[in-house]
């Protein structure tokens, strides 16, 4: 178990300064430790423009990043658990689409990153709140009628994503709102993290001390029940934390697929099966692997390639050996 | 009184299950609970652990209900352990962990079921009977009054059966259990039951075994053609054989 944790670290910390010193300006290793050593005590002197690029471009692009990763794989996790579902990802309570509009209206509006993050995060809620009004009838919401609600939500909010498309000028606008559609760390600064980590990192913690009752959720609505867990509130209270989570993360880097969906498995296969752990592995699980596909996505050419491009190569065949997987098991 | 039922009435859409039932069951007492298909075993059980919600008349209830449904299709991968623990839902808090207390109390009851040889096993990977016997671990650790099963042998063997009944019957000298159970096998109900519940299309039963278990209400009843047999070995060991029609 010890092994484990150190590898763990230790593959972190190189992931990390591999991430922070690939770049089309070149910078080694041993530059990138000086500069986050410099921080904290100024003892070397680094080439200014790397440290620059370190400093104000990846630094706060890695930061990004592993939120997103860490959010988006403890959303999933926690929402998989609450469903009973291994096949279900942030995606269907339609916060997603709620945020791509608010995005992209936000786009469409100013262009302003900051009123871009304030719709999105707001869409995003709102759209879980539709699904929250939709799902509940005489005070209950059981869990088909969540994913069906989530379904009408979202199907709802595209339509209104497209219709923003319609409107934005094609020269213009319409590029910049496809791209950030598909999701991206390009835009990354201190400013957003520091916005947007605060709620994150918060909201995750609530998700980890919060893992006994998702066990628990995890039996079914009626076994909840009779072991004196208040089924709708926990459940609700779950997924208000996956909207915040999710809403934030849209709101700073786009719509990023798949990571939801497919980190949790791979975490099942290394950690203990209480939400506890598997929780603690999504996060460092998560984050490593947003690194790694946005260091694919700044790697593989000159030009940037989209994140959510990326998630969903890699996360669409996953997800059809894990359901092809699950149909033989049945 | 532990379970008290008044006036009870069980609606379905348009028809009307169960009609002005009236009960009283009491600490460390199994009731048997028995019917053909669709008289409303299921719901009558799902109403008294408060799950379904289709009901007039009044039930009270004092101490901690736990229900185990005939179906329980738990996908969990948690181990047996695990599974066991989360019986102390109702008494952490939403931000806790199970503790050390929490582990004796599963520990206690793990041994007293002969589970620990099962302990680390994952759920998934255990036979219908294990599974039925871990969750019965479950509410058990979660220190309820009253246990409802609804077909607990359904799934099981004949050994696992004797086991499963001598358990509940230990439980309720031990544990004081008020217990209900539904089955489709009268001589379960005969074996181990204070008192039975007889449900039909249009009317029920309810009073003490040896009142209510007689040839003629299950034969009304089922519309099957019972006898009743005196054991050789045991004169005091009765027990049922339907005939064919």
């Amino acid at each position: 178990m010890r092994i484990k944790y150190i590898f763990f670290t230790l593959f972190g910390s190189f992931l990390v300064l591999f991430y922070i010193s690939f770049g089309q300006i070149s910078s080694t290793f041993i530059d990138c430790i000086k500069i986050i050593y410099n921080l904290f005590h100024y003892s070397y002197d680094v080439n200014s423009i790397v440290e620059r690029v370190v400093l104000y471009i990846r630094i706060p692009r890695a930061i990004t990043a592993i939120i997103c990763g860490a959010g988006l794989a403890v959303s999933g996790c926690a929402l998989q658990g609450i469903f009973s579902n291994p096949l279900i990802g942030p995606q269907i309570i339609g916060v997603y689409s709620g945020a791509a509009f608010g995005g992209a209206l936000g786009i469409l509006i100013a262009e302003d990153s900051y009123l871009v993050l304030l719709l999105a995060f707001s869409f995003g809620i709102l759209s879980m709140l539709i699904v929250f009004f939709i799902a509940r009838v005489k005070g209950v919401a059981n869990r088909l009628t969540l994913v069906l609600a989530g379904i009408v939500s979202s199907s709802f909010f595209l339509a209104l994503v497209s219709f923003v498309k319609f409107l934005a000028d094609p020269d213009d606008k319409l590029p910049a709102i496809t791209y950030w559609l598909m999701g991206t760390f390009s835009t990354s600064s201190y400013e957003k993290i520091y916005i947007v980590s605060p709620i994150v990192i918060f909201s995750i913690l609530i998700l980890v001390l919060l893992s006994f009752r998702i066990d628990v959720l995890n039996l079914g609505d009626d076994h909840a029940k009779s072991l004196g867990i208040n089924v709708e509130l926990n459940r609700w209270i779950i997924i208000s934390l996956v909207t915040i989570i999710c809403a934030s993360i849209v709101s700073i880097a786009g719509v990023i697929g798949w990571v939801g969906l497919v980190i949790p498995h791979i975490a099942r296969s290394f950690s203990s099966s209480n939400h506890k752990s598997l929780l603690i592995t999504c996060v460092i699980f998560g984050s490593y692997y947003m690194l790694i596909i946005d260091l694919m996505c700044r790697g593989f050419s000159s030009m940037e390639i989209p994140l959510g491009v990326v998630t969903a190569l890699i996360g669409a065949p996953f997800f059809a050996i894990l359901l092809r997987k699950r149909l033989k098991g049945l | 009184m532990t379970l008290s039922i008044d006036n009870l009435d069980i609606i379905k859409g348009s028809k009307k299950l169960i009609h002005n039932f009236n009960a009283r069951m009491s600490k460390g007492t199994i009731t048997g609970l028995l019917g053909p298909n669709g008289v409303g075993k299921s719901s009558f059980l799902r109403v008294l652990a408060g799950l379904d919600k289709s009901f007039s008349g009044n039930i009270k209830i004092s101490g901690n209900i736990s229900f185990l449904p005939q179906d329980f299709n738990l996908s969990t991968d948690l181990n047996v352990l695990e599974t066991i623990l989360l019986g102390r839902a109702r008494y952490l808090k939403w931000y806790e962990q199970p503790d050390s207390k929490d582990l004796q109390i599963a520990e206690y009851i793990i041994d007293k079921m002969k589970l620990s040889n099962l302990k680390s096993k994952s759920f998934m990977k255990l036979s219908g009977g294990q599974k039925q016997l871990v969750l019965i671990a479950q509410s058990l650790v979660s220190e309820c009054e009253i246990l409802l099963l609804d077909e607990p042998s359904s799934a099981l063997d004949l050994l696992n059966q004797e086991r499963l009944f001598s358990i509940l019957e230990s439980l309720k000298y031990e544990n004081n259990i008020c217990i209900v159970f539904s089955t489709h096998e009268p001589n379960q109900v005969l074996k181990i039951s204070d008192s039975v519940i007889l449900l039909s299309h249009d009317h029920h039963i309810y009073g003490s075994t040896n009142e209510v278990m007689s040839v003629r209400n299950l034969n009304k009843v089922y519309n099957v053609n019972f006898e009743k047999i005196n054991s050789i070995e045991k004169t005091d060991h009765v027990f049922f054989n339907h005939l064919p029609n």
